[in-house]
């Protein structure tokens, strides 16, 4: 059982190859990482760095080579399939960039789908819509919605399991800027609002500047991380990006 | 129930597809019910005759063995007798005796019989009861039932048989007196004094069904007379059993059942339900129930296919979705119980559908055409689980593999990038290999390692499997060889961009080989029974070894009298010879016939007299025969001596005989002796069976095992045949007079009954009457054959044909789809220059593609099972021996094949029209649907 001191998440040397015939990607190499409870964190870097591939370890979409992933103390390597997918439905909350919404359910059978029939079910469906202003098109179907709605079903679905950590992969990633960062207020104001862990791959820094700590990847390994200390400055973002990526290259 | 509610969104969700699917299963349902309402109505007929089949008896009891000459002991009577719950018992013998031709002039009863009724005639015999019982087993209709006291020989007839022969209270029935009386005499009449109201057997065919009745009696007499005409010592065949009223029938039973058991022939009760499942083992029902079966297990593939097509198609458009799914909530089995719910629940509302329309359609046919549904309608349990099966079952299988796909769907491919399209280029050398080699056990199995008869079954069924599965391997391949080659020609003809059609139908290959199968499997059938068919009736069909006519004469001529039909104009003089024919049975069972079912009686042979040298030999012989073994000249001396005969090929093959060994046969009109032939040549006789089928040359039963020709005074001496009974003869010109040939042979008869020369004065139209001669055209054989075998192959072929309607709605489906989730595409197309017709033209032409790959498959399976089909059909007892060469009847194949080909364009017209008349701005927004 893990202890309160538990991080909701955990990584450690975290190894995952990739082969195609007789070549291979090394795609992570070594990585540790810890996310704190009321924690967001943004993992950066350019496309091949490994981001992507982290946050599918993070949610056990892949199984690593070496070390563990931790969620809640529970090494995610230890389950099988079954309880692999019931503990991801329970822990882990799932943005991705495309929303992967279900077309042939409406926005409110979208939210539901991950839970499982409790009697405060409805209540919670409707707080997540009143949250996310949605009440108004809970019965619209995907197509019937803009991006940023989709998202927002989409973050609510992620949500209706009231897991204690959310993984958004590149979440605005197929928004406009405006709705973007309404998006990106919205993952905050979980953080802050709920104590709910977040960790959002992007390459974009005005998406990472809403995070509490930005890991910047390169080659499949976690370069650097800086604390943003609550400056919410794309440039700064991104010039300590720039800094941790040219400080690798003079070494 | 989240899963349950999932199934019906996604079906909502493609509604379009969702019909047409549910259409389809319906059809196929609808066929289901249609065939086997009749099978649903022939067990009320035999529930109904099963109800009445006893008459006044509660139950019969007779040897376990269905064998006719196995009979029960007579020392079970008296402790029947002495059992207080016993009222009466009644012994009856059952017997199958030649009947006089009724209704002939009278001078005609004064001179023996020759054999035989004549083309398509009622069998010359009737089923006989000997019985002493003192009442009625049966409700008498008019008159009454046989008295003791009677001066002459009486007889009562069940109503039907006697409405059937026109005969009535009063009228005689002269019966063949095997053994002729010391008078010489060899016929006895017997005054019809009764009739009875006895139910109908629901089969004409009595010895196809394993169990004896009094109502199979079509004539009852007294035992004293039976045992006179057939100079045999009475034999208990069945004993019919009244019970007290107050006595237990079940207690009864309980207390004789292991009694009947321990006498030396084993006997059993027959009761009403014992009767109606001994019916439902009849040849006729197992036909019906094999047609029954036969559609069900078609409606299910086509079921199966179509509703694989579907489900196919949402497993491939859906693989994100699953993976999202997979990602957020569902476990893998909840992925497939997905898919398996969203088949059975378009099976079952396919079968819903489908049951209220069939039903409702054969009551609009039944109202309209009540003749057509011979056996009646019926809507019951078994039609319905039939149909179930078809439907549900059908749908549960199509929903397997879709399910296999999607476990291999993983989470992970919920982030994939969008508008990944598989092309598959290579034609799979190794999946080519292997499914060639598959294709390949059905001809090995059939022509290298022959089956005996025993495994035949097992062969057939490995074999069959073997090549559909092997079929269904190439198929890929075939698709991938079409595109890349014919594609290429179709975009010629129809001044088409070869660039559009690039990858046309293998983008989503196994899509493509869905919709492809689902329509070869239906013209797949059909060419298979269509080359099946036509192989077979090659073996059946007078070839040109016999002479262009028969005469059947009767009562038949001296053969000096015969010999004068010759001097007809018309009539070949050199090849024109009387006959005489018996057919008698084998001593030995030669053939195996007892140790199979019921209806292949083959236990006899037609022996055909006639003299040998002309026949056989000369410039001109009556037969021009193509010997297998032995000579000619050898062959013809022997049977002058006597004693010597030729038999078909097909028979030795059967048999195991060689030339010179013999077979012995037991002369019906001298029964207990015997008669031996050697075999003195061996040749071919392609088509004797209906030969002798519809020309009277079989007399005694329906089925014989061979045609055994031998020489005329041997086989009248041994079969006491003192007329020729039959004249075969060639044509003397083209356009011979066959009415007149005919007018000559009935003055012959007529004047050979009066006693009186033959004037040539009066031969011209004194008597027409074609009672006394009939002359058979083998022409008229052959046309008639022909025209029945073609009618038999098309309503076999209905099946097929509908299947292959049905499964174009599966087609349809796939077509619909493959544009739908090309339609960004399109847009891009339409925006880059092509036109709208452009692009029309090449869904139309992918249609046509589709199409062509299920005319190949089809036309492959078809002709290779048909083929083996045939060939197979040599170690079935049915068709013993016999080794049709293959027949491909092109011309309904290659209608077939283009109708396949106009179906496919007609499928593809729909979404060529949506498409033509979509604007680029629509088709190019189509690309942001999440697919």
């Amino acid at each position: 059982m893990p202890s309160n001191n538990t991080p909701p998440l955990q990584i450690d040397q975290v190894h995952k190859t990739y082969r195609q015939g007789n070549s291979s990607v090394r795609a992570l190499d070594g990585v540790d990482l810890t996310i704190q409870s009321g924690e967001l964190v943004a993992i950066m870097g350019a496309s091949g760095s490994g981001k992507s591939t982290l946050l599918h370890a993070m949610a056990g979409l892949i199984q690593v080579d070496a070390g563990q992933v931790s969620i809640a103390g529970q090494d995610l390597s230890q389950l099988n399939d079954v309880t692999l997918t019931k503990f991801r439905r329970k822990n882990l909350g799932i943005v991705f960039q495309a929303y992967n919404l279900i077309p042939a359910l409406t926005a409110e059978e979208n939210i539901r789908l991950p839970a499982n029939e409790a009697t405060n079910l409805d209540e919670r469906v409707e707080r997540l819509l009143d949250r996310l202003g949605m009440s108004e098109r809970r019965s619209h179907r995907p197509m019937a919605l803009s991006g940023g709605e989709q998202q927002r079903i989409a973050i609510a679905r992620a949500l209706i399991c009231d897991p204690a950590i959310l993984l958004a992969d590149e979440p605005t990633g197929s928004l406009d800027s405006a709705t973007g960062t309404t998006i990106c207020r919205l993952l905050r104001s979980l953080v802050d609002e709920e104590q709910r862990s977040i960790v959002v791959v992007t390459h974009e820094p005005h998406v990472a500047m809403w995070a509490d700590r930005v890991v910047v990847m390169k080659d499949g390994t976690d370069l650097a991380e800086f604390k943003t200390d609550g400056i919410r400055d794309p440039q700064t973002v991104a010039n300590r990006c720039q800094e941790a990526l040219g400080a690798e290259a003079v070494h | 129930m989240k899963v349950l509610r999932l199934a019906f969104a996604f079906l909502r969700e493609r509604s379009t597809r969702t019909a047409l699917t549910t259409v389809a299963i319906a059809a196929a349902v609808c066929m289901v019910i249609w065939v086997t309402s009749s099978y649903e109505a022939l067990h009320k007929t035999y529930d109904e005759f099963s109800n009445l089949a006893l008459g006044r008896y509660e139950l019969t009891i007779a040897p376990i063995s269905a064998d006719e000459n196995v009979f029960v002991s007579a020392d079970v009577m008296q402790p029947l007798l002495d059992d207080p719950a016993v009222a009466a018992v009644d012994p009856m013998w059952a017997k199958r005796i030649a009947i006089q031709t009724p209704n002939l002039p009278p001078a005609v009863h004064a001179v023996r019989p020759g054999p035989g009724d004549g083309p398509r005639g009622l069998l010359p015999s009737l089923m006989f009861m000997a019985t002493d019982a003192e009442q009625s087993p049966f409700d008498v209709s008019e008159g009454h039932w046989l008295s003791r006291e009677a001066e002459s020989p009486q007889a009562v007839l069940r109503a039907d048989v006697a409405k059937r022969r026109q005969l009535h209270v009063g009228d005689w029935l002269n019966i063949e007196r095997p053994r002729p009386g010391e008078d010489g005499q060899d016929l006895v009449a017997f005054q019809i004094v009764g009739l009875l109201d006895a139910p109908k057997p629901p089969t004409m065919n009595a010895g196809s069904i394993p169990m004896l009745t009094p109502s199979f009696g079509e004539a009852f007499i007294h035992i004293a007379q039976a045992e006179e005409i057939l100079g045999e010592t009475f034999r208990i065949s069945l004993l019919g059993v009244s019970i007290n009223k107050e006595a237990d029938i079940t207690k009864f039973r309980f207390g004789w059942a292991p009694r009947l058991n321990s006498y030396k022939t084993p006997l059993q009760f027959q009761e009403a339900y014992e009767i109606e499942e001994a019916l439902d083992q009849a040849s006729e029902a197992e036909n019906v129930k094999l047609q029954s079966y036969a559609a069900t297990g078609v409606a299910m593939l086509v079921a199966m296919l179509v509703t694989f097509c579907s489900l196919s198609m949402g497993v491939t458009e859906r693989t994100r979705q699953y993976a999202v799914l997979r990602a957020i909530a569902f476990t893998k089995w909840q992925i497939v119980s997905l898919i398996v719910i969203e088949g059975l629940v378009l099976g079952a509302m396919g079968l819903i559908a489908g049951i209220l329309v069939g039903w409702g359609l054969l009551q609009i046919v039944e109202q309209l055409f009540g003749s057509l549904l011979h056996h009646g309608i019926l809507l019951g349990g078994r039609n319905l689980t039939l149909a179930m099966l078809a439907s549900l079952g059908g749908a549960f299988l199509a929903s397997l593999f879709p399910a296999y796909k999607s476990t291999c769907v993983k989470p992970l491919d919920a982030v994939a990038p969008l508008h990944q399209t598989q092309i598959s280029r290579s034609p799979g050398w190794f999946r080519l290999m292997l499914g060639l080699s598959l294709i390949a056990v059905n001809p090995l199995l059939t022509f290298v390692f022959p089956p005996n008869e025993n495994s035949v079954g097992l062969a057939m069924a490995i074999g069959f499997l073997c090549s559909s599965v092997g079929f269904f391997v190439i198929a890929p391949s075939i698709v991938v060889w079409v595109d890349r080659y014919v594609g290429p020609t179709f975009a010629r003809w129809l001044r088409i961009d070869p660039k559009l059609l690039t990858s046309q139908i293998t983008s989503q290959l196994w899509r493509t080989v869905g919709a492809a199968i689902a329509m070869a499997f239906g013209l797949g059938l059909f060419v298979g029974i269509q080359v099946w068919g036509f192989t077979m009736l090659k073996s059946f069909i007078p070839g040109s070894w016999t002479p262009d006519a028969i005469v059947v004469l009767r009562p038949g001529l001296k053969p000096e009298d015969a010999e004068r039909l010759a001097n007809h104009p018309d009539v070949d003089p050199q090849r024109c010879l009387p006959m005489v024919v018996e057919q008698p049975r084998l001593v030995e069972d030669l053939t195996h016939s007892a140790e199979r079912p019921s209806i292949i009686r083959q236990d006899n042979v037609v022996i055909v007299g006639l003299d040998p040298a002309r026949a056989f030999l000369g410039d001109h012989p009556l037969l021009t025969l193509e010997w297998v073994a032995g000579d000619p000249r050898d062959a013809v001396k022997q049977m002058q001596n006597g004693g010597a005969c030729i038999v078909p090929d097909h028979f030795i093959e059967e048999t195991g005989l060689k030339l010179g060994d013999s077979i012995s046969v037991s002369p019906p009109r001298n029964a207990g002796n015997k008669v031996s032939y050697e075999i003195a040549g061996v040749v071919k006789l392609p088509g004797w069976h209906w030969q002798t089928k519809l020309t009277g040359l079989r007399t005694r039963t329906h089925r014989a095992a061979a045609l055994v020709l031998a020489d005329y005074d041997s086989v009248a001496s041994d079969f006491d045949l003192p007329m020729a009974s039959h004249v075969w003869f060639s044509y003397a010109k083209e356009n011979a007079d066959v009415d007149s040939i005919q007018t000559f042979a009935s003055d012959l008869v007529l004047h050979s009954i009066a006693d009186e020369p033959l004037d040539s004065e009066t031969t011209s139209s004194e008597s027409t009457d074609d009672k006394l001669a009939k002359v058979v055209p083998v022409q008229g054989i052959r046309d008639h054959l022909d025209i029945t075998a073609r009618r038999w192959i098309w309503v076999i072929s209905y099946i097929p044909l509908i299947s292959l309607l049905i499964a174009c709605l599966g087609v349809l489906n796939v077509m619909l789809a493959s544009v739908r989730s090309r339609r960004w595409e399109f847009g891009i197309l339409r925006s880059i220059g092509f036109t709208s017709s452009d692009l029309s033209r090449a869904i139309l032409v992918e249609g046509l593609m589709i199409a062509f790959v299920a005319g190949l498959l089809s036309l492959g399976f078809g002709i290779l099972s048909g083929w083996c089909g045939s060939g197979m059909a040599q170690y079935m007892s049915f068709f013993g021996g016999l080794h049709p060469p293959l027949v491909i009847p092109w011309l309904p194949i290659l209608g077939g094949f283009l109708l396949v080909l106009l179906l496919g364009v007609g499928i593809a017209a729909w979404p060529a029209i949506s498409i033509k008349r979509s604007r680029p701005m629509d088709l190019l927004q189509s690309g942001n649907e999440f697919s």
